[in-house]
């Protein structure tokens, strides 16, 4: 599944999966821009060279005060 | 007016009820192997030794409490085609017994086990000795009971939709991911999961994988081993204003 079609792809699962993946990341000594336990709904953006991890970077989700605007 | 005993001590032939219940629960074994065939793996095995462990059992104790009844008696032969209605509605549901079904299949598998046990309390009722062992066997069986319908309603979080501030996040994933090419899509295939990608393969046109590996009940490592990681230093993590 490293293969090159995962380059770009969005994979959504759940809080306890991806904060294993995290912790994982972390112990193999890749960057963490973000916490290890993040929020319901958050995003991290994975950079990957050669299928692999190199770094990886939070983004929290929006919140209903943020999208206020929009609806 | 002489009522007629519901119980007998003679020999007796196995009437067309009983073979038509004997029917529908081979019906049921025969289903047992979907669950290897949707999934070949050890895991798969364990789900179908489990359910036909489950289904041998509720025709087990039929055949126990059967062996006492009068099987030509009106109140059994009701009961007994009542029975395999409901056996019936569980055989189907044996597929899909570990997922979407599973309260469907822990629903009719403890209707089919109370009749069964009424059946068995009933025709033991006159017997001092057999009934004492009947009401153990109906104690240890609330248990087993218990864990089935524990695991049919926790098989029901995969169908758990979205939350309302979930749906409105999801569309936040538009914004928020929207400098990100976006070539593949994959999910678990929890609802709240596939409803939370939605908007954004909508956007994207982009269709949705369901991908058994991200299921909460996944190993991390399974996911884990898509990207393996380059061991390199660690920074410390500075939180910024989104």
């Amino acid at each position: 599944m490293a293969g090159p079609t995962l380059q770009t792809a969005a994979l959504c699962t759940h809080g306890e999966l991806i904060g294993q993946l995290v912790r994982q990341l972390a112990a193999d000594g890749v960057p963490l821009e973000g916490p290890l336990d993040g929020d319901k709904g958050s995003t991290w953006v994975l950079d990957t060279a050669d299928g692999v991890v190199t770094a990886a970077r939070y983004l929290a989700p929006l919140r209903l005060t943020d999208l206020a605007g929009h609806y | 007016m002489v009522k007629r005993p519901i119980t007998t001590t003679e020999d007796q032939r196995t009437t067309f009820i009983e073979l038509f219940f004997d029917l529908v629960f081979v019906y049921a074994v025969t289903q047992t192997v979907s669950l290897v065939h949707e999934e070949l793996s050890w895991a798969g095995v364990g789900h179908a030794l489990v359910v036909f462990w489950l289904v041998w059992w509720a025709w087990t104790q039929f055949t126990w409490a059967l062996n006492s009844a009068d099987t030509t008696h009106p109140a059994v032969e009701a009961v007994m085609l009542a029975a395999t209605a409901v056996a019936f509605l569980m055989a189907v549901t044996v597929p899909d017994a570990f997922g979407d079904a599973g309260g469907w299949f822990a629903a009719t598998y403890i209707a089919v086990r109370v009749v069964g046990l009424g059946v068995y309390g009933r025709v033991a009722w006159d017997d001092v000795a057999k009934r004492t062992a009947v009401r153990r066997f109906a104690v240890l069986s609330v248990g087993g009971l218990a864990a089935v319908a524990a695991d049919g309603l926790a098989g029901g979080d995969a169908r758990e939709p979205l939350s309302f501030p979930g749906r409105l996040e999801a569309h936040g994933l538009l914004g928020r991911l929207r400098d990100y090419p976006i070539t593949r899509m994959l999910t678990s295939p929890a609802l709240r999961c596939q409803q939370t990608v939605i908007p954004l393969s909508q956007r994207r046109a982009v269709p949705i994988e369901l991908a058994e590996d991200l299921s909460v009940e996944a190993p991390a490592a399974s996911m884990r081993r898509w990207w393996p990681a380059r061991r390199c230093k660690l920074r410390r993590y500075v939180p910024t204003a989104s």
